[in-house]
């Protein structure tokens, strides 16, 4: 009987991967290296039904898997205030992940976590910060996907279209940069401006400094928030464009860009606020902060404590997390009044407006800082706050200082 | 002499009945389903939208797209389970794959109309069908 009750659960996989596949023109299906899904809507009821009902049928999945950031931290879910009933689902949609054989990274970067294919490989990823960075820096081959990247990695399937296909990777508009870029928040502020032009093409850049991995994480994301970017190409750096010309593939650019420091400098106006503001809300860690990032703001805080009234989370990849208590970071936070939280983010957390509704939750989120313009986008409105945009020694020194400077 | 019928390209038709009818819902502004909509019974709560307060549920919803991405799909499978999702949904602006998979999992019809007055010609309320095997949308 249960397996007839999974061929029934691959057979409905893949009849909507073909129905995928059918709307936007797909010759087949290809074959996927991996996947990357939600992490778990646990505030969203027929979330976890709908792993129950696919685990229950013991359909597995067959190429490696991973899951994206969820609504609760895993393990010190109690120190963020979540309502239990929120944090008990997130951890039972764990266990069905589990049973799936899905690995749990609860994470917006699991590229950092050691999920790394090979160039050219074909994914079916969540995540559009991912999909980016998967496609532009490590040369694979993957479109936004959604709920369907489950029946991807249960099929090992995903259609033949979009970013799969080299004539989709081409360069669409080159962005030639004058701004000077002093922080990866810069770099977002850049992406930020740059997205809203381009919608989704594939920006293709020139002029820029040498970037960290921070900064190629944060002009990724911040892309993908104003606009619809799933690859963008940086000739003689990304892997897929050693030139401009290979970038474009001998066609012209739908359009040219200059960006300078006045671009970058309006983004950061438009997430800006009235000195008096009092602040009640610190984030950094968006997408997920590095172990280097985490250092560093550990350097910072050591010694230091963050204003009271300020909560403060500093979010990262669990994996980054061990090495982080092994190295005295996360007391170094935590010992400043902030916490290393892993496994969620306030954009999927009990901070949102319709989870506040829904739950009949008190919230006091009315203000934040954030070193990420991806976050200071969407916590305008999916938190209902106002946002203060800075790069990190800055944000952090105002949660300390309790003003801005 | 206003057009009875506009032409459309169906991303998914409708299983079954190939001619749908149901009350129209018109949103000039794009609409995530993932925050701006009530995840169980379609109603938009987002503060200041032409549409606030008002449900998608069995409607066929018209508007120039759905915003966001991911979670949309993971919405609109949500509101097909609980009773909230729209009986179809037109948009004026190529669908993109998170939209797709999200009437797919929810099962509900989908069109793509080119013609940019559609948002105009059909109101709040007007009684409008979908003729999937004949991809048009026919109007009072």
């Amino acid at each position: 009987m249960l397996k007839g009750a999974k061929g029934k659960i691959i057979a409905q996989a893949m009849d909507g991967l073909v129905k995928l596949g059918e709307a936007f023109g797909a010759d087949r299906l290809v074959d996927i290296q991996y996947a990357h899904i939600d992490g778990g809507f646990s505030f969203m009821d027929t979330h976890y039904d709908y792993f129950r009902e696919l685990a229950d049928t013991g359909a597995r999945v067959v190429v490696p898997t991973t899951t994206n950031v969820g609504c609760a931290d895993m393990e010190k879910w109690k120190r963020t205030g979540v309502p239990e009933r929120i944090a008990r689902k997130q951890l039972a949609i764990a266990a069905l992940h589990g049973k799936m054989g899905i690995v749990a990274t609860n994470s917006c970067v699991p590229y950092l976590m050691g999920y790394v294919p090979p160039p050219r490989s074909h994914l079916a990823c969540v995540e559009s910060a991912a999909v980016i960075y998967f496609n532009s820096v490590l040369g694979c081959r993957v479109n936004r996907c959604g709920q369907m990247a489950i029946y991807s990695a249960i099929t090992g399937k995903y259609p033949l279209m979009g970013y799969h296909l080299d004539s989709h990777r081409k360069g669409t508009h080159l962005v030639n940069v004058k701004a000077r870029l002093c922080s990866s928040t810069d770099w977002g502020a850049l992406g930020f401006a740059v997205g809203g032009i381009v919608g989704e093409g594939v920006p293709v850049f020139t002029g820029l400094p040498k970037p960290t991995l921070e900064d190629l994480i944060a002009l990724g994301a911040a892309l993908t928030t104003s606009g619809t970017v799933s690859l963008f190409h940086i000739p003689a750096c990304t892997p897929e464009a050693r030139t401009v010309d290979e970038a474009f593939d001998g066609r012209r650019p739908v359009d040219q860009l200059v960006m300078t420091s006045k671009d970058v400098t309006q983004v950061y106006e438009r997430f800006s606020l009235g000195e008096r503001e009092r602040v009640d809300f610190l984030h950094l860690g968006c997408p997920n902060y590095t172990i280097e990032q985490v250092r560093k703001a550990a350097t910072y805080l050591s010694g230091k404590k963050i204003q009271r009234g300020i909560t403060c989370w500093i979010c990262t990849t669990p994996a980054a997390r061990v090495i982080a208590e092994r190295m005295g970071y996360a007391r170094a936070i935590e010992s400043a009044g902030g916490g290393l939280i892993t496994d969620t983010c306030p954009l999927l957390s009990h901070y949102r407006l319709d989870v506040v509704e829904r739950f009949g939750l008190k919230t006091t989120l009315r203000v934040m800082m954030t070193d990420s313009v991806k976050q200071a986008k969407y916590a305008t409105d999916l938190l209902g706050c106002k946002v203060f945009l800075g790069k990190m020694e800055d944000v952090l020194k105002a949660a300390v200082k309790g003003r801005f400077e | 002499m206003r057009p009875k019928q506009f032409k459309c390209r169906m991303f998914l038709g409708s299983p079954g009945r190939k001619r749908i009818a149901a009350e129209a819902m018109v949103s000039p502004l794009p609409i995530s389903f993932f925050g701006e909509v009530d995840m169980d019974s379609g109603r938009i709560i987002v503060k200041g939208h032409p549409c606030e307060g008002m449900e998608v549920a069995g409607k066929i919803l018209v508007m120039p797209g759905a915003k966001g991405s991911t979670a949309n799909s993971l919405s609109l499978r949500n509101l097909s389970v609980k009773g909230g999702a729209p009986r179809a949904i037109v948009t004026t602006i190529p669908p993109d794959y998170n939209l797709v998979e999200g009437v797919i999992l929810g099962k509900i019809p989908l069109a793509y109309c080119k013609r940019q007055d559609l948002l105009d010609r059909v109101k709040n309320g007007d009684r409008i069908e979908m003729d999937s095997e004949k991809s048009t949308l026919i109007f009072p």
